[in-house]
């Protein structure tokens, strides 16, 4: 199956179990539980059950378009479910199956792995999935978010889309993946890997991003106290973002990387709260 | 009689967390089962990683019958001047649904009272087991719990199934909303179709009699791994390597190992055996394929859980996975021999050892001078101090290496690997570098070169001196720094290769090294350390006096510490021994009430047969020197030439004297026995008599 025929029929499969479709958010991030429809959908009791593509931006792992294994942008699928269907594992082994890749044929295996994200305050429990021995998916009940220990626990699935469809079309490398059956995933990535790597790595505006990092944390505080949450957390991932550019850039040292991870922790849980706050007055006003 | 099951059926457990369930599953069902009086002829745990099992043999019916004391009014109001029982106790009686004759007097603090003994039918088992399964499922504790619904109901992963059955009914009860049945699923790419069990005996059977067989029971699955693996090793001509680990993380990973053998590309046999093993063991659970002789070939077992179609695809996407970490390790060992041991080891400045106590570079220059210092107190040769000092230039530097960086545990092991292919170190500077971190635990292997010793003790005592000066000092089960270890493995060098070094001495050259330079002493850690070699001694056998007896000797070298304490050990058979010791307490307590100051002996003084006797016998004993004596059985043999020279004297001698000198003397005999008792071997006082 090529490389949009997959999300293709994730999304198809998905819809089914009842999951709203969205479309990416359009800012930078490092992974799709940066997405706000995450980030937000799993602070609440609330149901949430949305699935969808999520670019992802790593700036540090970028190799200038010539590792074939390793990409400073590459692409989640990520879904979320709240409250957690009792089945969803089996929903899951399903979903592969819609994708051609059927766990009777395959080792599908379920290994430990502790999701926790320092940046986000967030954490939860779950596995990497292997199949035949290669991690295709990170599968996670958080736990907390933002710093928030959640009652109704949502489970989310990121499917690493590159090793799904390397796996399914036997490609040793994911520049050898077929996006469609004409067009490789090497032919759409690799100009843009080597513009961004070199960006990240040698042109990148130390002062700059320092300043950016400064303003939009302060923007964030600013926005927070005038309830105006979702703003807010776009400036919070934008910090973000430009700290792991800095990262990339070299210009971080080791006790500057606590200080700013704690302070993205602090400005997420600002936006969490706003939310919270927000959700439970809309809440009130509905009785 | 009938047998009861439970079954707790979840997601996937964490590998590590299984055994240790299992086991607490065991002793809580022994525990409670006896708490509710419940008879039983045995009851096992076993499981796998989805499904953790309780299977209680002939579980009686009803629990016993137990008797109840209920305390009535006092005993005086049991009958009446005429010998009538009372209103009082009449209606006490029929109560507790007894006759007034019945009724028992028991004696209490309080006098004595009018008690009922009363019968209490034990329930039946099936009204008992709803609350005894629930129990169970609600104190397995496990490393990390989670919530997964909303009752909020804590275990390790979500339960998403229960049997409970007594005989062919099903014992009815629900936790965290899921209600329990006879219903059981296959392994789970298979699907959730319930498999029903009939009776708890049939469970095992009726699981491996599915389509896909589940071996519910750990040995099984042992015995199933172990032939799998060892056939598929066969069949290429070779055999596996099985690393118990591995063997033992398996079996919790897998409801029903199947062997899969697939070929390695020869170019990444280029690669060091160790790092191939750690790529195959560590991140793809695979069983390594050697030849007789241990040699690493091109080949690999991969474990996967229930046969299934489509070997060959499955194979090929484990040898893909394979090939791409080797292909990550080839890249991050070739670099670092690029890189070179000299620039790994300046990346050290960029490294921080622990706050206020340097780069790891610091540390490297710490040791280097320390494992000199410990060369030149033990004497060797100056081409062994030399190499031990190469050595330890080295000795962190592979810790910025990239393969060390993906691979933690290959520490030691590469900057051996890199030392060797850089052709720059002799062959003992390069085992030496390979020996740094052993013992790796507490069964572990040592350092088997004396440069390797002379290293490995050095790293060690600049970590604890380093962690215990700036406060890091481990309580409880917390030690991040893992001390304990590190303390454990210094104690063990020293003894193993006979160092003639006290903990004091080595403590003392750590501390001077270390910035700021610290005194001779450093708070905690010497009570530390001999707490770990007073470890090892119990382990060997001797009993904590014989231990508590050498500990104060702060001087003597953990050798000697150990022999003296044998010796006690083997001198205690003959007795003479503990009545010596008894006399030596004896002596220190009688030097303590006086708290007389240390004076010389005046032998004009000496005024009675049996204070000269003994004054003799201390200079003797005292001419012998048994704090010399290399042997310490002998030296004990020469203290207890005391015994009968002090029992005479205590028999024929007031130490209290009211002549204040007469007095004063004999305190100066007795205190220069005292040293010998307690300062020339070990201290005798500490002896404990023996039943």
């Amino acid at each position: 199956m090529n490389f949009q025929d997959i999300i293709h029929a994730l999304q198809t499969y998905w819809k089914k179990q009842g999951c709203l479709v969205i479309q990416p958010y359009d800012l930078e991030k490092g992974a799709g539980t940066f997405n706000p429809a995450t980030f937000f959908g799993s602070l609440t009791q609330k149901p949430a059950n949305i699935c969808y593509v999520e670019p992802c931006r790593r700036p540090a792992d970028g190799r200038y378009g010539e590792n074939p294994n390793r990409f400073g942008k590459y692409y989640q699928f990520q879904v979320i479910m709240k409250p957690a269907p009792a089945d969803i594992q089996q929903l899951y082994l399903n979903s592969l199956r819609a994708i051609g890749l059927d766990p009777k044929q395959h080792d599908v295996r379920w290994v430990e792995d502790d999701w926790q994200s320092p940046t986000l305050g967030a954490g939860g429990v779950g596995w990497e999935i292997w199949m035949d021995g290669m991690e295709i998916t990170q599968f996670t009940y958080f736990q907390i978010m933002a710093g928030y220990t959640l009652k109704s626990v949502t489970a989310e699935i990121t499917y690493g889309l590159e090793r799904i469809a390397m796996y399914s079309q036997k490609k040793s490398t994911a520049m050898d993946i077929m996006w469609n059956d004409k067009i490789t995933y090497g032919e759409m990535v690799k100009e843009s890997e080597r513009q961004f790597s070199h960006y990240n790595f040698e042109e990148a505006n130390v002062e700059n991003l320092r300043r950016l990092v400064a303003e939009n944390e302060e923007e964030c505080k600013t926005l927070c106290r005038k309830g105006l949450y979702l703003p807010a957390y776009d400036c919070a991932m934008r910090v973000s973002h430009y700290f792991n550019t800095l990262e990339a850039r070299g210009a971080i040292s080791v006790s500057d990387r606590t200080n700013i991870i704690a302070k993205i922790r602090a400005l997420a849980k600002l936006c969490a709260a706003g939310y919270i706050e927000a959700d439970s007055a809309r809440e009130a006003g509905h009785e | 009689m009938n047998n009861a099951l439970l079954e707790i059926f979840t997601e996937h457990l964490p590998a590590r967390f299984v055994p240790p369930a299992l086991a607490q599953m065991q002793t809580l069902a022994d525990e409670i089962l006896n708490r509710r009086n419940l008879k039983y002829a045995g009851a096992r745990a076993f499981g796998t990683y989805r499904r953790l099992v309780l299977e209680i043999k002939d579980l009686a019916p009803r629990a016993e019958d137990t008797q109840k004391e209920i305390k009535g009014p006092p005993a005086a109001l049991l009958k009446d001047g005429e010998g009538r029982y009372t209103q009082q106790a009449a209606g006490f009686a029929q109560k507790n649904g007894l006759e007034p004759r019945d009724l028992v007097i028991i004696e209490t603090e309080k006098g004595p009272f009018i008690y009922a003994r009363v019968k209490i039918k034990g329930e039946s088992a099936a009204k008992l087991l709803p609350d005894i399964f629930r129990e169970i499922i609600s104190s397995l504790a496990f490393p990390k719990n989670m919530v997964w619904e909303d009752s909020g109901f804590k275990f390790a992963r979500p339960i998403r199934g229960l049997i409970g059955l007594y005989g062919d009914k099903v014992v009815k009860f629900e936790v965290a909303g899921v209600k329990s049945g006879r219903a059981t699923y296959p392994i789970s790419s298979f699907g959730m179709k319930p498999i029903k069990i009939s009776v708890p005996e049939n469970y095992v059977k009726t699981l491996a009699a599915q389509p896909q067989p589940v071996l519910a029971e750990p040995e099984e699955r042992r015995k199933a791994l172990l032939n799998a693996v060892n056939s598929a090793a066969a069949r290429l001509g070779y055999k596996a390597d099985l690393d118990e680990d591995l063997i033992a993380e398996t079996i919790s990973f897998t409801e029903h190992p199947v062997a899969l053998a697939g070929d390695m590309d020869i170019k990444f046999l280029a690669l060091p055996k160790e790092l191939i093993t750690t790529v195959l063991k560590k991140q793809l659970r695979m069983f390594p394929v050697l030849d007789e002789a241990g040699g690493l070939q091109p080949h690999f077992i991969a474990v996967r859980d229930g046969i299934s179609a489509n070997t060959g695809e499955v194979r090929e996407g484990f040898k893909n996975v394979m090939t791409a970490r080797l292909t990550d390790a080839v890249f991050f060992f070739e670099n670092d021999l690029k890189t070179g041991l000299d620039k790994m080891r300046q990346k050290l400045a960029g490294v921080n050892f622990i706050d206020g106590m340097g780069s790891m570079l610091d540390k490297t220059e710490r040791v280097e001078k320390l494992a000199a210092d410990i060369a030149a107190a033990l004497n060797l040769p100056a081409d062994k101090t030399e190499n031990i000092k190469k050595a330890a230039r080295y000795c962190y530097a592979d810790l910025a290496s990239g393969v060390v960086y993906e691979f933690p545990e290959l520490q030691g092991c590469m900057g051996a690997v890199y030392a060797e292919k850089s052709g720059g170190f002799a062959k003992h500077e390069a085992r030496a570098m390979g020996e740094f971190y052993l013992p790796l635990s507490a069964s572990s292997q040592l350092p088997q070169s004396l440069e390797g010793a002379v290293l490995a003790l050095a790293g060690k005592m600049d970590t604890l001196a380093a962690n215990f000066t700036t406060g890091n000092i481990p309580t409880g089960s917390e030690d991040p720094f893992a001390l304990r270890r590190a303390a454990m493995g210094a104690v063990k060098i020293m003894l193993e290769h006979n160092f003639a070094l006290s903990l004091g001495d080595i403590i003392a050259m750590a501390g001077r090294r270390l910035p700021p330079a610290q005194g001779s002493k450093i708070n905690g850690l010497r009570a530390f350390m001999w707490q770990r070699a007073a470890n090892i001694f119990e382990q060997e056998g001797l009993a904590a006096d014989e231990i508590a007896a050498v500990e104060g000797l702060e001087n003597i070298t953990l050798q000697r510490a150990a022999s003296a304490a044998r010796a006690l050990n083997a001198a205690r058979a003959g007795g003479t021994l503990a009545a010596v010791g008894e006399i030596a307490k004896r002596v220190g307590n009688i030097l303590k009430k006086s708290g007389a100051p240390a004076a010389d002996i005046d032998e004009a003084l000496l005024k009675t047969e049996a204070e000269r006797q003994l004054h003799k016998t201390l200079l003797e004993v005292r001419a012998a020197a048994p704090e010399n004596n290399a042997a310490p059985e002998a030296a004990l043999s020469e203290l207890a030439k005391f015994k009968e020279p002090l029992e005479r004297f205590f028999t024929e001698v007031m130490v209290n004297d009211s002549d204040e000198k007469l007095k004063n003397n004999r305190l100066a005999l007795l205190g220069g026995v005292n040293r010998l008792l307690t300062g020339a071997v070990a201290d005798l006082s500490k002896l404990q008599k023996r039943g």
